[in-house]
């Protein structure tokens, strides 16, 4: 008898239940930084994606960047795919302050990290490179 | 403790907003100079901008709901005492951080007004920001808001600060009751500035770090670069301080004066009401009692207790990093 394994189904119920929008070429991501998205689902974020968020009231600059490996597409996210299979997230209200940014990774002995390389809406960035401000008609 | 103060005035230049959600204390950390996790009933503060600058300058305070017969402290909601002039820009610069949050801001200025209890020479023993129980004005039935009475938590010198929403009782106190002029006055000769006097200056040009308004060991917030870097290896240029001509007569429009000892400059006018002004002084070298020279006037700086002290140890801890 066939067997249908629960995790089987729930992969494929959170990739495929709701509507979602697809990231054409507003956020690129280069290639070291999908090379190490793919390293980290082979070895610790299985059938995870990489999402991009953004808050506000953080950080020196006033917004903050925040990297996460998350298994959870929502409705109003945009999504890239690499072979059809979703790499990279971000939801809507992000995806205003991250418009035309590139996306890399930096492996340094100070930090092994995610970071957005240079985003043209913003106004300033703080060295931590984690922090930034919007330019004001983003607000 | 209220019948130590002699004046009593009511704040119409200031107003409150309230600010309400689960969230409502790590958005105001965020950008914010003053550490709010130290706040008991009031904690005085500054929104900057990234640059550095304020946006304004404001007075958080805790409110109180009467809940099964005890007063609780709200978690989720401050109140901001800040110059009624500027009600939306600083409502403005708050909403452009909210952008996730589910934060409700209410404009309070018609319901709750602002009191203050203050006085010449006053030394209350409580500490900055301590909330006072005032037993004729505290009143109330479940789920109502306790009438906050704090220490001013910029300096003991300013008095009692009191919101409620009603004048309140004040038979047993023997007061006289002031008008607005009389209180700036008071607050101006102490060198503490609010509203529009502080807008886009840096915090230490207008003495905020003497007031207890900024914490420097607090994590991020926005403008906190400029901030800790000035403190910790920066020099302040200038200062805004409070003086008074020596004269009998009255005096003019001094704005924009050099002011000086012999030949050397040590500040410049910002504005005067006839024998009394403020402008700002470049310090650093200068013998804070002396008299100087403004135009054809004698000029000498107001230093009350609380102002001096904050400035000898200011200038002591430069001389001490020169050598």
């Amino acid at each position: 008898m066939l067997r249908i394994s629960k995790t089987l189904f729930s992969t494929l119920t959170n990739f495929n239940r709701f509507t979602y929008h697809t990231i054409n070429d507003q956020i690129k991501l280069t290639d070291f930084c999908i090379q190490e998205i793919k390293r980290k689902q082979t070895t610790k974020f299985t059938n995870k994606f990489l999402r991009l968020g953004v808050d506000g009231a953080q950080g020196c600059s006033g917004f903050k960047y925040s990297f996460n490996f998350d298994d959870q597409v929502l409705e109003d996210d945009y999504v890239l795919k690499i072979q059809n299979e979703i790499i990279f997230v971000v939801d809507e209200i992000t995806l205003k302050f991250v418009n035309g940014c590139i996306i890399d990774y930096e492996n340094k002995m100070i930090r092994a990290a995610f970071y957005v390389q240079e985003n043209p809406n913003a106004e300033k960035s703080c060295s931590c490179k984690a922090s930034f401000a919007p330019k004001p008609e983003l607000l | 403790m209220l019948k130590k103060l002699s004046h009593f005035v009511r704040l119409e230049n200031r107003a409150i907003i309230s600010i309400k959600g689960r969230e409502v204390c790590e958005i105001l950390q965020g950008i914010t100079t003053n550490d709010l996790r130290l706040i008991q009933q009031s904690q005085s503060t500054l929104f900057l901008g990234t640059n550095g600058r304020i946006i304004s300058e404001a007075i958080l305070h805790r409110p109180q709901i009467q809940k099964n017969g005890s007063w609780q402290y709200c978690n989720d909601e401050i109140w901001m005492d800040i110059d009624r002039d500027l009600k939306s820009s600083i409502i403005n610069h708050i909403k452009k951080f909210l952008i996730r949050k589910k934060v409700s801001i209410s404009d309070y200025s018609d319901q709750l007004q602002i009191f203050q209890f203050y006085g010449p020479n006053v030394v209350l023993e409580n500490q900055e920001g301590e909330p006072i129980v005032d037993p004729e004005n505290d009143l109330s039935e479940e789920g109502d808001y306790r009438n906050i009475v704090a220490v001013d938590p910029r300096s003991s010198s300013l008095g009692i600060r009191m919101i409620t929403n009603d004048m309140p009782n004040l038979q047993q106190n023997d007061v006289k009751i002031e008008n607005l002029d009389h209180f700036e006055m008071s607050r101006l000769t102490q060198a503490i500035f609010e509203g529009k006097e502080v807008i886009n200056k840096i915090p230490f040009q207008v003495n905020f770090d003497f007031w207890n308004s900024i914490n420097l060991n607090k994590g991020c917030y926005v403008g906190q670069e400029l901030t800790a870097r000035s403190y910790h290896t920066g020099v302040i240029r200038k200062r805004l301080l409070p003086f008074k001509i020596v004269s009998n007569d009255n005096t003019g429009n001094l704005q924009d004066l050099i002011i000086s000892h012999d030949s050397q400059e040590v500040g410049k006018v910002v504005k005067n009401i006839n024998n009394f002004g403020i402008a700002n002084i470049n310090y650093l070298d200068i013998n804070l009692e002396k008299e100087y020279q403004v135009g054809d006037k004698i000029l000498s700086l107001i230093l009350q207790d609380k102002l001096r002290s904050n400035l000898i140890k200011y200038i002591e801890l430069i001389q001490s990093r020169k050598s």
